[in-house]
């Protein structure tokens, strides 16, 4: 019986993080590159994504330290690996906090290339509307 | 008296079925030190007593590699991070805890037990690349070529293709530089840009390589835990690593590779072969000619 649990106790604890992993990508947005799910070069890595904050007519880039608050930038950069509504709402309430507005628009963008054409665009992966805590 | 190279104890200490055993244990040792020292983000003041502990060990436990506590040290130092940001830490990080949970479990029994070592090497490896293989496979933007194609475009995949294809220099600084404008502006205003192909049928290409990847990858790991003493599995690792190398420079994952190579390497040639590559890998790491 030891022998058993020394020999599938480390191959059961790497294929239930792979599995937690494969869950949080389908379930909770998270990116594949990580997670301990070795999805690193699968699909475009999360730094490639844009998060826009505003109020709707005027957006700023969030994740750009140089024209948003550092802390908020910060934020924004870790929002890119994980854009679930859940994350987003918490960042949506952290920025609105931080601009004293009392409601603010976020989205997230990822590039989009079309081989057939080859031209490059941006498509909107996850948007949240914050309209203060209810 | 004269010392001998062959005299120190380390290179002795390998078994029959585990002879690369004293090479692994400093090399995998060397890359996790080196994978920490580059570390963007650090929290020293927790890591200290740890870092402390590991140092401590290596210089007054006679047989550092042979003991658990070591390993036991470098776990503890590496989950840190992990906990601390379990869903940022690199996929490297997680075959590191891997890997010293394996060393623990090794050196922590009275009889080392080389099968049981082994078993869980073959398991990680298999595990790291059938994985990889599947997650590919289960991206559409992988699959269908667009990411591998996009990263070629944007000089992140093939860097080394600039000193082999004419234009190809000039199609990447264009793309880039579009690639900025575009950036720059909120995304809502009709943006499309175009981008130059640094080489003709290069969505054909990306496809292909895209395919290729997943099956020589996939192959590599059935392989590897089916048959990791044969040298056909080597091959197919070696062919998977020198991949990973040409398309992006990712040198301390591929150190870890070579280390799990080396310690299943089922001859001398082999052993020179994983030995050559980790050390070229450790040094890109080292000197930041490479990823870490």
């Amino acid at each position: 019986m030891k022998g058993i649990v020394l020999k599938y106790a480390l191959p059961l604890l790497i294929l239930s993080v792979a599995s937690h992993q494969l869950y949080m990508v389908y379930k909770n947005r998270l990116t594949r590159w990580k997670g301990g799910g070795f999805g690193m070069y699968s699909e475009m890595h999360a730094l490639s994504r844009e998060v826009w904050i505003g109020k709707g007519d005027s957006m700023w880039l969030a994740s750009n330290p140089k024209v948003t608050k550092r802390e908020v930038a910060n934020k924004a950069n870790r929002l890119r690996f994980m854009p679930n509504k859940n994350k987003l709402y918490q960042f949506a309430a952290y920025a609105a906090k931080q601009y004293g507005y009392d409601s603010i628009l976020v989205e997230v963008w990822e590039p989009f290339l079309n081989p057939e054409n080859n031209t490059l665009s941006r498509k909107l992966i996850s948007e949240l509307q914050y309209a203060g805590k209810p | 008296m004269p010392v001998s190279l062959s005299n120190i104890s380390w290179h002795q200490n390998g078994s029959k079925s585990l002879p690369y055993a004293s090479l692994f244990f400093p090399a995998l040792f060397t890359i996790l030190a080196l994978y920490n020292i580059k570390e963007p983000v650090s929290i020293p003041f927790i890591k200290l007593p740890f870092a402390i502990g590991i140092l401590s060990a290596w210089f007054f436990l006679p047989k550092p590699f042979y003991h658990p506590v070591f390993w036991a040290s470098l776990l503890a130092y590496f989950s840190i991070l992990l906990v601390k940001d379990f869903y940022g830490v690199a996929n490297h990080h997680f075959v590191a805890c891997y890997l010293l949970i394996a060393l623990i479990q090794y050196t922590a029994t009275s009889r080392h037990d080389d099968e049981l070592l082994k078993f869980h090497i073959r398991f990680i490896l298999m595990i790291v690349l059938l994985l990889s293989a599947v997650q590919k496979l289960l991206s559409p933007s992988y699959t269908n070529g667009t990411f591998f194609q996009f990263e070629m475009y944007m000089d992140i995949f093939l860097k080394p293709m600039k000193m082999i294809v004419p234009g190809w220099q000039g199609a990447i600084e264009e793309n880039l530089e579009a690639y900025k404008q575009l950036k720059s502006a909120y995304p809502a205003k009709p943006d499309t840009i175009l981008l130059q192909e640094p080489i003709s049928h290069a969505a054909l290409i990306a496809k292909m390589c895209s395919w290729f990847a997943i099956i020589i990858e996939a192959l590599a790991g059935i392989a590897l835990f089916v048959k990791s003493r044969r040298r056909f599995s080597h091959v197919l690792l070696l062919a998977t690593v020198a991949g990973v190398f040409f398309f992006r420079q990712e040198t301390g994952f591929l150190a870890m590779l070579s280390c799990m190579g080396l310690l299943l390497a089922p001859a001398k040639s082999w052993r020179n072969i994983w030995l050559f590559c980790f050390i070229v890998f450790a040094a890109m790491v080292a000197t930041g000619a490479g990823l870490r």
